[in-house]
């Protein structure tokens, strides 16, 4: 007798088959490392535009009114956008293409100024001058009343700030190409209209390492501040081995993957370096050669308490001045933007973004939160 | 004319004789299939009573009682006073061709007396009437007259016996048969059930008692009467699920159950960390055959089979609450963002034998969402952007505290344990 076949549970077993190939789980470790965060911070405010660039990364002012640069990048062209609550002005684009370079941030950014009228953003793009020539500290700024977003200033590190202000009187033999910047770190200066640029600067034929404070004010005009090395062991420069960054200094050699940190609450230098796909940091203070540290991942600031901010897959991990490990805590979809003096008090400021210009809503989404510096530990969790 | 008027007088005549018959019949207890008489023995016992008094008393009952009226035929104690048990008591009454047996107890007080009796049927298994009284001493008119009439009247209660042999079956309180001659019949709280059928014959019948395996059985009757015995075994305690959710993220659960074959209580948990991925990609995806998320949920389920115990499909409806567990490398917690949610639950087992099945699970989930999206966003397009990343979406939002996931299915083994 012939049998029948079990026509309906091959049905129920295509069905199911097809069903389960179609769909994730409503889980995102990101979204809930950040949202367990944000727990702890407090919410500052929050945009949307429409700009259609791929690429970008918010700087918030931190007010409460929405408001903050856009940088974004578009086919290797930085351009700039201000955005408020009223929608946008800019951009400003990059006349030359900037390349981008492995383990280096695109640029350093840090905003100062009279924040609820013309704030002021400074841009560095590290290595951009070494190779293309092309200005890498940029000034920009944005005017409230006339709604006007405008470059302040351009200018070469190197050459127009480092070797004018220090290297002609201190090293005259030094020349731009003789110089290599390691790193440069952007952080507040005692005055609103200005910020601290901290450097290590190579001097390759004397094999020496300078580290120069410098302060930039809304107007482009630097001003040198401080030997570093001076104020700390009171001699002008350090004599590492060499290489100690693990760092090619030849002169065809690309843009050095180095990351540079100082405390001045603690004295202490860091020198974040990625070597062969991994970041090691070196710190040194007071007549003390580099020693490498156990901290991870990369350096992404340098606290006002002295304590150190990495990032390492989807988490911050904070460090003791020293190098030893404090806690960690979820970043996920939060970036932590820069460390802000907001009203005196040092403020972190976190950004998340909420990319939704391709769905019906058109919009991308901008989230800002902060943390007093002080309140630190509440991300201990 | 004539004719017509005879024809009504004899139809009238008729319908009085059948109406009589009726009467008769439903007094008496008479029925066409019964035996000729159902045989009583009766037992005696007293208390405070002289052996003259006792067997006054005893011989005034028993004449008293064989003036029935029940079709019931008496028969003297041997000896009067029976046997201490039930079973001896019934022995002595089948060996002297009786079917039932009535001990009487009389115990004399100061100016009285209180008279218990019991009527046990031994082919039913079941006392028929149990029941005491109290009086002043009777006299020999009072005994032979009226003080007896109670304890007669329980004979009534005594059912005829029918044609066919009975037999009687003995299983778990409650349980109801089908399938014999006579229709349903319960077993009742003694655990006993009786019922007549033509032998020699067999017959098919059916047990269902809830918490107990349902019991299907084949018997050859060919005796006078007799015991079956139902061999109802306890439904299932404890079930074992391995089950893959959507088809991709493995889980294990155990099913326990409160009232056996019926009502569980299931107790489960579903891993992320490894998983399939999904097969149907964008096409500018890259196919991971497997994906990995620092989640484990918990579910707890109470559900309710709605078909048989050893039906080959079984449905089963209930509820269910989850606690979505996440593994972070700085702690584990609950999901910040959908700690929790709850379902209702509709389930299709398919068992091809007692021990074994597949399952497939639908349990549309509730979950309920603690984050807050950015101002002008609802809940849903967050996490739709979250989430899915223009991916095919499960589900949608309930104002921006609840997110329903539609697509949420559970694919299984069981094992009854």
């Amino acid at each position: 007798m012939k049998q029948r076949f079990p026509l309906t549970r091959v049905w129920i077993l295509a069905i199911t088959i097809t069903i389960t190939g179609c769909f994730y789980p409503t889980f995102d470790e990101d979204v809930s490392l950040a949202a367990g965060t944000k727990r702890h911070l407090e919410f500052l405010h929050s945009i949307s535009t429409k700009i259609h660039e791929k690429t970008f990364e918010y700087f918030p002012v931190p007010l409460s009114n929405p408001g903050g640069f856009l940088a974004c990048r578009e086919q290797n062209y930085p351009l700039l956008y201000y955005l408020n609550a009223s929608g946008f002005k800019g951009p400003i684009e990059s006349p030359s293409p900037v390349p981008t370079v492995e383990g280096l941030d695109l640029y350093s950014v840090y905003v100062f100024g009279d924040f609820s009228t013309s704030p002021y953003a400074l841009f560095y793009f590290p290595g951009w001058g070494v190779s293309s020539g092309i200005r890498d500290l940029m000034v920009f700024s944005y005017n409230d009343s006339m709604q006007e977003l405008q470059e302040k200033s351009s200018q070469m590190f190197l050459s127009d700030i480092a070797i004018p202000l220090y290297f002609l009187t201190a090293e005259p033999s030094a020349t731009e190409n003789d110089l290599l910047v390691l790193g440069i770190q952007l952080r507040a200066a005692a005055a609103e209209n200005e910020v601290q640029i901290d450097s290590l600067i190579f001097y390759k034929t004397e094999k020496r390492y300078y580290e120069l404070s410098f302060r930039i004010d809304t107007n482009g005009t630097a001003t040198f501040d401080s030997n570093i090395v001076l104020s700390r062991d009171g001699q002008d420069y350090l004599s590492f081995g060499d290489p100690v960054f693990g760092v090619d200094t030849s002169l065809d050699a690309d843009p050095p993957r180095v990351r540079y940190f100082y405390s001045p609450s603690t004295q202490y230098s860091y020198a974040n370096c990625l070597i062969e796909g991994t970041y090691c940091t070196f710190s040194w203070g007071q007549g003390t050669e580099p020693q490498n540290t156990q901290i991870k991942g990369k350096i992404v600031s340098v606290l006002s308490s002295g304590d150190i901010l990495s990032e390492k897959g989807p988490y911050g991990y904070i460090y003791t001045p020293n190098g030893k490990r404090r806690f960690q805590f979820g970043l996920g979809t939060l970036q932590f933007v820069y460390e802000v003096s907001v009203g005196g008090t040092p403020t972190l400021i976190f950004t998340e973004p909420i990319d939704k210009r391709e769905e019906e809503e058109k919009s991308l989404y901008l989230e800002v939160y902060t943390l007093p510096t002080m309140d630190l530990s509440k991300l201990e969790e | 004319m004539r004719f017509l008027h005879l024809s009504t007088r004899y139809l009238a005549l008729g319908l009085v004789l059948f109406l009589g018959a009726e009467v008769y019949s439903q007094e008496t207890g008479a029925t066409e299939s019964s035996y000729p008489k159902r045989k009583v023995m009766v037992f005696f016992r007293t208390e405070g009573m002289s052996q003259e008094e006792t067997a006054l008393f005893y011989d005034s009952l028993v004449i008293y009682l064989q003036a029935n009226s029940y079709n019931k035929r008496i028969v003297e104690g041997l000896p009067i006073s029976g046997p201490e048990t039930e079973n001896d008591r019934s022995s002595i009454s089948y060996r002297r061709a009786c079917d039932s047996w009535m001990m009487v107890q009389v115990q004399k007080r100061d100016e009285g007396v209180d008279v218990t009796y019991t009527l046990y049927d031994i082919p039913y298994e079941t006392y028929r009437a149990e029941s005491r009284f109290s009086g002043e001493i009777p006299t020999a008119r009072d005994r032979s007259t009226f003080f007896w009439k109670e304890v007669r009247d329980a004979l009534k209660e005594l059912p005829p016996l029918p044609a066919d042999p009975v037999f009687t079956l003995t299983g778990v309180p409650g349980t109801l048969i089908h399938g014999l001659p006579g229709g349903d019949i319960r077993i009742n709280a003694e655990g006993k059930a009786a019922f007549s059928a033509p032998t020699p014959g067999v017959y098919q019948f059916r047990a269902e008692k809830l918490g107990y395996d349902p019991l299907e059985q084949q018997i050859l009757l060919k005796e006078k009467g007799g015991d079956i015995l139902l061999e109802q075994r306890r439904g299932t305690l404890v079930n074992l699920d391995l089950s893959l959710w959507n088809g991709q993220f493995p889980g294990v659960s155990v099913g326990l159950f409160a009232l056996p074959n019926s009502l569980f209580v299931k107790l489960g948990v579903t891993s992320f960390y490894q998983g399939l991925g999904p097969i149907l990609e964008d096409e500018d995806e890259h196919f991971e055959p497997f994906v990995s998320y620092p989640l484990m949920v918990l579910d707890l389920q109470i559900a309710l089979y709605l078909s048989p115990a050893d039906a080959r499909a079984r449905i089963y409806l209930g509820i269910g609450g989850c606690l979505r567990v996440f593994f972070a490398d700085t702690r584990t917690m609950l999901d910040p963002v959908i700690p929790l949610g709850g379902y209702p639950l509709i389930g299709l087992e398919f068992a091809p034998n007692r021990k074994n099945s597949i399952f497939l699970e639908y349990t549309p989930r509730f979950l309920l969402v603690d984050a807050d999206p950015p101002e002008s966003m609802d809940i849903g397009p967050y996490l739709q952007t979250s989430y899915f990343k223009g991916e095919i979406e499960t589900g949608d939002s309930i104002g921006n505290d609840l997110w329903v996931e539609m697509i949420s299915f559970r694919i299984g083994y069981r094992v009854r344990i």
